[in-house]
């Protein structure tokens, strides 16, 4: 095969790294570090040796052990989220132990916060253009959520995250950063777990009324396992990630564990769940007629107080040449419809080791096998919560000796207490993510690292209907998909810092980067069941399919940083990105991205200047940087032509595709514009980082229709442009802090107007009625409306009814205007934690189409009014409810709300007492989430999306299963 | 020596790395079916399961807009509107699909004419495959010039195609036809095509003969016509096959989907003793339906019911209508009491087994041509060729046979092509009888 020139000056730069510098003598340092204001131990301090690539974290008592420290004077240097990073000079003699104790000051300005994502490097954050989020692993530990894209609500500022449903394992989350930024690609950020891309897909296998899957795929990580989150929002940050990064960066580090004694970790939590809300049901006691009946509410029985269970411990330490984390977690869900549920046992190890001191070795493994029992939903029309909309309230549902009666509605529908008892959807997954990291620093100033990564998993959904509860499926159906996921990085990157004199210093970074994914999915399914039986193998009648998807993305960049006596920063970096998605022409991509950071308040002027009277830290920054999206795995041959079965007289021929194949397809391609300050107030006690963003996405993949008398129906092109513009703001402040009290209040803000500038083809509508139109944001609402009279009330036909447009006009938008949350921290005396947590939007509409079932089926509390006699005020001429079905307006309702996301109160037992326990720390827990919801909307829950996790198809509430209200109780023990 | 390994992981995956022209594995690409000797095979395989495919497409739009077929209560509003003359909109799927799917099947004969001479398959091999290529563009083009007014005929890699009226369009169909029947002349299609490549049940002249037969009397070339149908074996059947694999598409929107089905008018207006020939098209059903009763269809009631690609009825009508056209009273009267007394001969077709009309009743053309028609109306049921007869016996416009003229120009065609002529009619069905052409 032809090697690319790249590639080959790649492999050359590798070949020539240097042979290992042998061993030099070595101390030791280490010490202890203490809050300032009230003496107690801080844990999880980023301990780190200026010039030298070693980094180690304090433990749970703030102590930290630095081990195999080259000789002579050092300076050290403490670092943690949420206080000033601290400096001291040590003098290292041979093999004896040096002492540098750190007392840490709380501020709420976080210049000196070391990230790496998108950085190329480790990198204070003082060094970025663009801004960036950091959130602690304690933070999402302690996090009642159940998984860790959940923890994230309203922790990061312009980062709408939803629960999309109520489902065991956590329900399907989406996460937009700074808006939509796709159409049809998939608007989901870029995971990546310790360097290595992760899979987090969503994709349908098995129909349960969701049209995706009820679980993201992130859901395997254990929240417990996490040291930190970084999150960074556009192509101005992500520059770097090449085609995929359109849609933001999220990476997660997992704990590594600290040198110094064992700590052992156990924690137990026990969660109870249950549902906010009901919707009112028609409960009239007599039919239209006027003759009693009987009527039910089967919320009684599709309904249950679900429970969690964790458990979960973990062991740290090491000595001065070995570090490692070893955690273990088992989780066991019990969902809030009856036999739905969901566990998770995961095993993960990481290890560290100093093999010389030129020399680190990291290696990360983690297992994980869950299994979940799904029921349907949703738009499937044998749901539980469906059916429940869908059938007259009069109907019993219960099994008559022993047989259940058939829904009242359809031969589709099913009857949900059957489905309940009989049906079974389970998932299994199994999977591995095992990276392994080699960092070479031949000279403090040059360091070569090289990350092997990968991530596999196998999921297998299957679905038991049995004989005779579906009229449609007489004879029962059994389906098993089996999903092979594997995901193998390679990535390498050398560092140089070069200092020119004392005013400048240069920081060169170059590397690779290589994923090969490969998605296989087999189905096999067969009717007409055997009495007895679940799996396909007791069916007379199979059905198979398999399909497979391989992806190839390559990637080199460059990356140069000037810094200008430690004030002035300027980054300047290109990728040069390919990926067998794009067609063979358009191959080869270039993303650039050029940003610059000012510390104004580090000029000697600064001080004395008006500014410098009324903020004890400001930064300006600006960045300007290109990122691309490729297209969704199903859509991942769109480059080639190709032919599809077609049987004749048994015998299996081809035919053409309708869709063209289109050899110069190229990546979606982002353009971020950002622009921001961060200021500190009353000695960096308060903090407020500013931002400002634009960002067009050109290239938008679409299908454009073509002339069908071509024999073709479509081409997937680059066509369409698509905006983001909007305002983030994150503000924290430390509002009093004694030796008794510390709060803490933080608070975000954000708001994104998304446009669709041009498409080049007609406006579509995707779900039931998310639209797709230029001049207005994605996904907005479209649909009928009232007819009205001059006075804007809803003009009537003869009978009282409402009277419907023919046409249909924007009515809606999902996007909310505006997004904020709230964070108040409170630590009293040493014992006491109190953390409460509001988050909301603004502005955001939901398409409320539970409520047109229940007019259609005349199965709500609005039911109730058609029934009322003659006379009453609040009469409905019979057949309203029904004649205003298929006027969506009706049904757009403002979603917007304010939601107690999360209260949690932790008690830490008295160390006298945890003493005589033998533990260094005992903790115990009360936390709730979801606890109330401030809204007008009349719906479960205005944060559902039944679309799951699709791009445009947002705000859409049908039979979707509450986010349940949650209450945790948990014991924490550290010895 | 452990420095080593990240190197040579590094250098390993970068070479592999350096390839990127991944091949699906899903699907064969065009170069793999154009240009290899089992693409081209498969692709001829693949052009008859897509005619297959299509055959529904041209049935349903003229069975609706004329007496023939009903739209059930269940059926999508597009099928009850197109029964109802309403509202013709040019995305509704009697509007589209025949159009989609003819022309795809156009496309796939286009590839074979254009590729297969550049494989090597044998010259018996080449021939077969050549043969069914003109034969089904020949056949989908000529239906599609029965429901829509004026239609291209020059659609292989072209971006928008222009179009052309009926009398080119019908020209190129039977050129198309004469190419088949040289080609099949020429080199007789051997025993790879007869076994691996033909449908099963398609009998290749014979279907030549009869569409030379159908399209010439279309045209009103009535010395062609007649010599085309005297060419075909009466005595052999011509039908595409279906499986569970390949579903019968009658059958799927009549039975499985349930949205079209037989109006029961078909069976109520036969004449006295005529139960043989409505039984083998329809079962009685009194099924209500949207506007009209309903009935199944007899012969479409399972997945792999064959499709007739013509019946012998009808080359024995157009005998009779040419010779008729000649002024031959007795050979036209013999011809169309040949159809009423079929009582036997080929399967797969319907057999009236009538008794001939007396000489009396059958003695002038316009008695002779009353009863072509009604035999046409009986013989022909459900095969799309009523719409045609409607509009040339002026039987078009409100309250008529048929409602309309032609379906409009469908909106996927429309959208992109800006040579789409005007709809030829309004959207809703004219007050007043209609001249197609």
């Amino acid at each position: 095969m032809r090697l690319r020139p790249p590639c080959v000056a790649l492999l050359c730069c590798f070949a020539v790294a240097p042979a290992l510098v042998s061993a030099q003598e070595t101390g030791v340092v280490r010490g202890r570090v203490t809050d300032a204001a009230t003496g107690q131990p801080v844990p999880e301090v980023r301990i780190t040796v200026t010039g030298l690539s070693l980094e180690v974290t304090s433990g749970a008592n703030g102590e930290y052990l630095l081990p195999a420290v080259a000789t002579g004077p050092h300076e050290v240097v403490a670092r943690r989220v949420g206080f000033a990073a601290a400096r001291q000079t040590v003098e290292v003699a041979a093999g004896q132990t040096a002492v540098a104790d750190f007392t840490l000051r709380a501020v709420a300005v976080a210049l000196d916060a070391v990230v790496v994502t998108g950085a190329a490097a480790p990198t204070p954050t003082r060094v970025l253009g663009s801004s960036i989020s950091v959130v602690n692993g304690a933070d999402v530990a302690e996090s009642p959520a159940v998984t860790v894209d959940a923890a994230l609500q309203g922790m990061v500022a312009g980062a709408q995250i939803t629960q999309n449903s109520g489902n065991p394992g956590g329900g399907g989350v989406s996460v937009r950063l700074r808006g939509t930024s796709s159409i049809i690609s998939g608007s989901e950020p870029l995971y990546i777990v310790d360097g290595v891309i992760v899979d987090n897909s969503s994709d349908q296998l098995i129909d349960l009324g969701a049209r995706s899957n009820v679980q993201n795929r992130l859901a395997d990580l254990d929240p417990n396992d996490i040291d930190r989150i970084e999150v960074i929002r556009g192509a101005a940050a992500a520059a770097l990630y090449g085609s995929r990064a359109n849609n933001g960066v999220v990476q997660i580090f997992t704990k590594r564990g600290r040198a110094g004694t064992s700590q052992f970790t156990w924690q137990s939590r026990y969660t109870t769940e249950g549902v906010a809300r009901r919707l009112p049901m028609n409960l009239y006691p007599t039919d239209a007629a006027g003759n009693p009946v009987t009527r039910y509410d089967y919320q009684d029985r599709v309904f249950q107080s679900g429970r969690l269970l964790e458990n979960s411990l973990s062991i740290d330490g090491g000595d001065d040449r070995t570090t490692y984390y070893v955690g273990g977690s088992w989780t066991d869900e019990n969902g809030i419809i009856p036999n739905s549920a969901a566990s998770r046992k995961s095993g993960r190890v990481n290890l560290t080791q100093q093999l010389y001191p030129t020399l680190r070795l990291s290696l990360g493994a983690n297992y994980v096998n869950s299994h979940d029992e799904f029921e349907p939903n949703g738009e499937q029309t044998t749901g539980v919560i469906t059916a429940v909309l869908f059938s007259p309230t009069t109907f019993s549902f219960f099994p008559v000796n022993g047989v259940y009666p058939k829904a009242p509605t359809g031969a589709s529908f099913a009857n949900p207490l059957e489905v309940i008892d009989t049906w079974k959807a389970p998932q299994d997954v199994t999977r591995f993510f095992g990276s392994v990291q080699a960092r070479y620093t031949p000279r403090p100033e040059l360091a070569f690292e090289y990350t092997l990564g990968y991530d596999g998993y196998q999921q297998e959904v299957d679905q038991f209907i049995p004989r005779g509860s579906l009229s449609s499926e007489p004879t029962g159906r059994s389906t098993a998909i089996l999903r092979d996921s594997r995901i193998v990085n390679s990535d390498g990157v050398a560092t140089w810092a070069h200092r020119a004199g004392d005013r400048l210093e240069l920081n060169t970074a170059a590397g690779f980067n290589y994923t090969w994914q490969r998605i296989a999915t087999t189905t096999a399914a067969a009717t007409d069941l055997l009495p007895t039986g679940e799996l396909v193998s007791a069916g007379a009648v199979p059905f198979a399919g398999q399909g497979v998807v391989e992806l190839i993305t390559l990637g080199f960049y460059g990356q140069e940083t000037v810094n200008w006596r430690d004030r002035l920063y300027v980054t300047g970096a290109l990728r040069w990105d390919a990926s067998s998605t794009f067609g063979p022409s358009e191959r080869w991509q270039v993303f650039p991205k050029l940003s610059t950071s000012y510390v104004v308040s580090e000029e000697p002027w600064f001080a004395g200047s008006p500014p410098g009277r009324l903020f004890s830290s400001l930064r300006v920054r600006a960045a300007l940087g290109y990122a691309g999206n490729q297209p969704s795995s199903a859509n991942a041959y769109g480059n080639v032509d190709s032919y599809v079965k077609a049987v004749n007289s048994g015998r299996v021929g081809v035919v053409n595709s309708i869709t063209l194949g289109n050899s110069s397809l190229r990546p979606e391609r982002q353009r971020e514009f950002e622009i921001g300050a961060d200021f500190g107030l009353r000695q960096n006690r308060v903090s407020i980082e500013a931002t400002y963003y634009n960002k067009l996405v050109k290239d938008l993949l679409l299908f454009r229709p073509l002339a069908t008398s071509t024999g073709y129906t479509q081409r997937f092109e680059n066509i369409g442009e698509m905006s983001n513009k909007g305002f983030e703001l994150l503000a924290r402040s430390i509002n009093l802090e004694t030796p008794r009290v510390r709060w803490a209040t933080t608070v975000t803000y954000s708001h994104n107007r998304n446009r669709i500038e041009r498409l080049n083809v007609d406006p579509f509508t995707l779900g039931y009625a998310n639209r797709v139109a230029v001049g207005q944001p994605v996904g907005f609402f479209y649909g009928r409306y009232y007819v009205r009279d001059a006075n804007g009330a809803i003009a009537l036909d003869s009978l009282g009814r409402p009277k419907g447009s023919v046409g249909s006009k924007n009515i809606g938008d999902p996007n909310p205007d505006w997004m904020a949350s709230l964070l108040n921290e409170v630590q009293l005396g040493r014992s006491l934690r109190l953390r409460v947590l509001f988050d909301g939007t603004v502005g955001n509409d939901v398409l409320n189409f539970s409520r047109r079932i229940l007019d259609i089926f005349a199965t709500g509390r609005d039911a109730e009014r058609e029934l009322l006699p003659f006379g009453d005020p609040n009469k409905l001429p019979a057949g309203y409810l029904f004649a205003r079905r298929n006027i969506f307006e009706e049904y757009v309702e403002d979603g917007s709300f304010v939601k107690l996301r999360e209260v949690s109160l932790t008690y830490r037992v008295a160390d006298a007492l945890a003493r005589q326990l033998r533990l260094r720390a005992v903790d115990v827990t009360l936390a709730g989430r979801n606890l109330h919801t401030w809204t007008h909307y009349t719906g479960y829950d205005p944060e559902m999306n039944l679309f799951g996790q699709r791009t445009v198809e947002r705000g859409n509430d049908f039979a979707t299963v509450p986010i349940p209200r949650t209450w945790t109780f948990g014991v924490r023990l550290t010895y | 020596m452990r420095t080593r390994l990240p190197l040579w992981l590094a250098g390993t995956t970068l070479v592999t790395a350096c390839n990127l022209d991944l091949t699906n594995p899903n699907a064969p690409t065009e170069q793999d079916i154009l240009t290899t000797r089992e693409g081209i095979v498969a692709l001829a395989v693949g052009l008859q399961a897509r005619y297959g495919a299509g055959m529904a497409d041209f049935v349903y739009p003229g069975g609706l807009v004329t007496d023939e077929l009903g739209a059930t209560l269940a059926a999508l509003p597009s099928y009850k509107d197109v029964e109802a003359g309403n509202d013709m909109i040019n995305t509704f799927d009697a509007v589209e699909t025949p159009w989609r799917s003819h022309y795809r099947t156009i496309k796939t004969a286009d590839d074979l004419l254009n590729n297969a001479r550049n494989v090597t398959l044998g010259d018996s091999t080449l021939s077969g495959i050549l043969t069914i290529s003109y034969l089904f563009k020949a056949m989908s083009l000529g239906e599609l010039l029965q429901l829509y007014q004026r239609i291209p005929i020059t659609t292989y890699h072209v971006t928008a195609p222009t179009f052309v009226d009926r009398a080119t369009a019908l020209a190129t169909v039977l050129a198309l036809l004469d190419s088949a029947l040289t080609q099949y002349k020429a080199v007789n299609p051997g025993s790879e095509f007869n076994t691996s490549i033909r449908a099963a049940g398609l009998d290749v002249k014979n279907t030549i003969f009869a569409m030379q037969a159908r399209y010439e009397r279309i045209a009103g070339n009535d010395a062609a016509a007649l010599a085309a149908a005297d060419s075909v074996n009466l005595g052999v059947a011509s039908v595409m096959p279906f499986s569970d694999q390949a579903i019968n598409p009658i059958h799927d929107l009549s039975n499985r989907a349930g949205y079209v089905k037989p109006v029961d008018s078909l069976r109520l207006q036969a004449e006295a003793g005529d139960t043989l020939r409505i039984r083998y098209h329809v079962t009685v059903a009194a099924i209500t339906g949207n506007l009209q009763a309903l009935d199944n269809f007899t012969q479409y009631a399972s997945n792999s019911a064959p499709i007739p690609f013509y019946y012998p009825g009808e080359v024995m009508l157009i005998r009779a209508e040419a010779l008729l056209n000649q002024a031959d009273i007795p050979g036209a009267r013999a011809a169309v009491n040949a159809v009423r007394a079929k009582c036997g001969g080929a399967p797969n077709q319907p057999i009236a087994c009538l008794a001939p009309l007396a000489d009396t009743l059958l003695d002038t053309d316009p008695e002779i041509r009353a009863e072509i028609y009604r035999q046409r109306r009986f013989e022909l049921y459900a095969t799309g060729l009523r719409w045609e007869d409607a509009r040339r016996l002026g039987l078009v416009g409100a309250g008529s046979l048929a409602y309309r003229c032609w379906l409009v120009y469908p909106f996927s065609e429309r959208n992109v092509n800006p040579n789409v002529p005007p709809d030829p009619e309004p959207p809703q069905a004219p007050a007043f009888p209609a001249v197609c052409f």
